[in-house]
């Protein structure tokens, strides 16, 4: 279990348009291996997927499938999402490709009976965003020859993330920043092994150092939840 | 919360065992779906906060059962010239009571509320009294409220259904 360290509180390098940004942008909904979020970068998906924050059904998944196997697999579109997004996004399934590295934890969640393809929360990263939040670093960030990974997690009142692993490999030196841009408010739960965060303000940064801890968060309060996530590791190599 | 004690210290628990396994093979009553909205004053407020907030009334959050669908006979606890309410719950993976206040405090008073997990702590299963988290705990510990009219709610993000017994001591107001 790594220790969580609470560095300070930076709000002051928080810009009140980012902010407003990430309370009103839709980001896209979690968990990742869903069609919708697929069909951002797909056109052949894209076709079928009109409306992007609709959570497909397990009925429209075989349904695209079952067009997808008719079409010219020598288009890249469609050998693109008959490779890799389908695959991807039927890990229950324990189909060969693409999926392995998802398998274990999208089966645990399907056993213990989560909807796999549930809109659990959204995330929103640089693609989602107007703004990088490394074109004005945050302060407590040493990023000196580090690879550098931000995201948001947003989650309205009643969306939840069941405990899991961040996937990394443990033999990486790796540090996990979080950092809610809104206050505590009861019910805003992040557990991390026994420990559940609270009484926090907007711009508070606690630092953990490794991913290998199993941790959750849901909302079981009344008002969204907006938290800053950055991971930084020294990668095997730098290209300079 | 404050941590009392634990019942085996004080009686035989042989009893918990068949009611969790009872409680897990059965379907209980589906909360808030089947439950309607509470009465009171209070009722009325955490009802229509909960609304305001995007919780859907009819959907189902947990289960409970209390004497009217389970036949287990919950052993005694001394009731102090008081009367007793208890029930149980069962959250599976990915249901949640959002924060609440329990309506039926409000027409008690002289009340004790007991907060008895039936089986051992997991990651994920999540009780919330304001700020406090109560997690650690064993089979059979016994957590009191500090008030009867406190805030609180539960989440289950593990990986295993969560069965807690809740007693309630009580007298009615005049």
């Amino acid at each position: 279990m790594s220790k969580i360290q609470f560095i300070g509180n930076f709000k002051d390098w928080i810009k009140d348009e980012w902010i407003n940004e990430v309370m009103e942008a839709p980001g896209f909904a979690m968990p990742q291996n869903s069609l919708r979020n697929e069909a951002r970068f797909n056109p052949w998906l894209r076709q079928f997927i009109k409306d992007i924050n609709h959570v497909h059904t397990q009925q429209e998944y075989d349904e695209i499938k079952n067009l997808l196997d008719k079409e010219d697999e020598n288009d890249p579109a469609v050998r693109h999402a008959k490779r890799i997004s389908l695959t991807f996004l039927d890990p229950v399934r324990n189909t060969p490709e693409g999926a392995a590295e998802f398998d274990e934890e999208y089966r645990m969640f399907h056993d213990a009976e989560y909807h796999v393809f549930g809109n659990y929360f959204s995330l929103l990263e640089k693609f989602d965003l107007t703004f990088d939040i490394l074109d004005d670093p945050p302060p407590f960030l040493d990023y000196k020859d580090k690879h550098i990974t931000w995201w948001f997690s947003k989650m309205s009142p009643g969306q939840l993330i069941p405990m899991h692993i961040d996937r990394a490999k443990p033999d990486i030196e790796i540090n996990k920043y979080w950092m809610p841009w809104t206050d505590f408010e009861y019910g805003h739960i992040f557990n991390i092994g026994e420990t559940v965060l609270t009484d926090y303000k907007a711009g508070d940064v606690f630092k953990f150092n490794y991913a290998g801890d199993w941790h959750g968060a849901c909302n079981i309060g009344f008002t969204n939840r907006a938290v800053l996530q950055i991971t930084d590791y020294k990668p095997s190599r730098i290209i300079q | 919360m404050i941590k009392v004690g634990n019942l085996q210290d004080l009686i035989n628990v042989s009893w918990i065992d068949e009611v969790v396994t009872t409680v897990l093979n059965s379907k209980g009553m589906q909360r808030p779906k089947e439950g309607g909205k509470p009465e009171g004053k209070v009722g009325d407020r955490e009802w229509q906060r909960a609304i305001d907030a995007g919780y859907n009334p009819n959907a189902v959050y947990f289960e409970m059962f209390d004497e009217n669908n389970l036949k287990h006979n919950i052993p005694p606890f001394h009731k102090c010239g008081r009367q007793r309410h208890w029930w149980i719950t069962k959250m599976k993976p990915g249901q949640f009571m959002p924060m609440h206040v329990d309506p039926h405090t409000e027409q008690q008073e002289n009340t004790d509320r007991f907060w008895i997990p039936l089986q051992d702590w997991e990651p994920g299963h999540i009780f919330m009294y304001k700020n406090e988290h109560v997690s650690g705990y064993k089979k059979a510990d016994v957590y009191q409220y500090k008030q009867a009219q406190e805030i609180h709610g539960a989440a289950n993000i593990g990986f295993n259904p969560r069965v807690v017994l809740q007693v309630t001591l009580y007298k009615e107001k005049q």
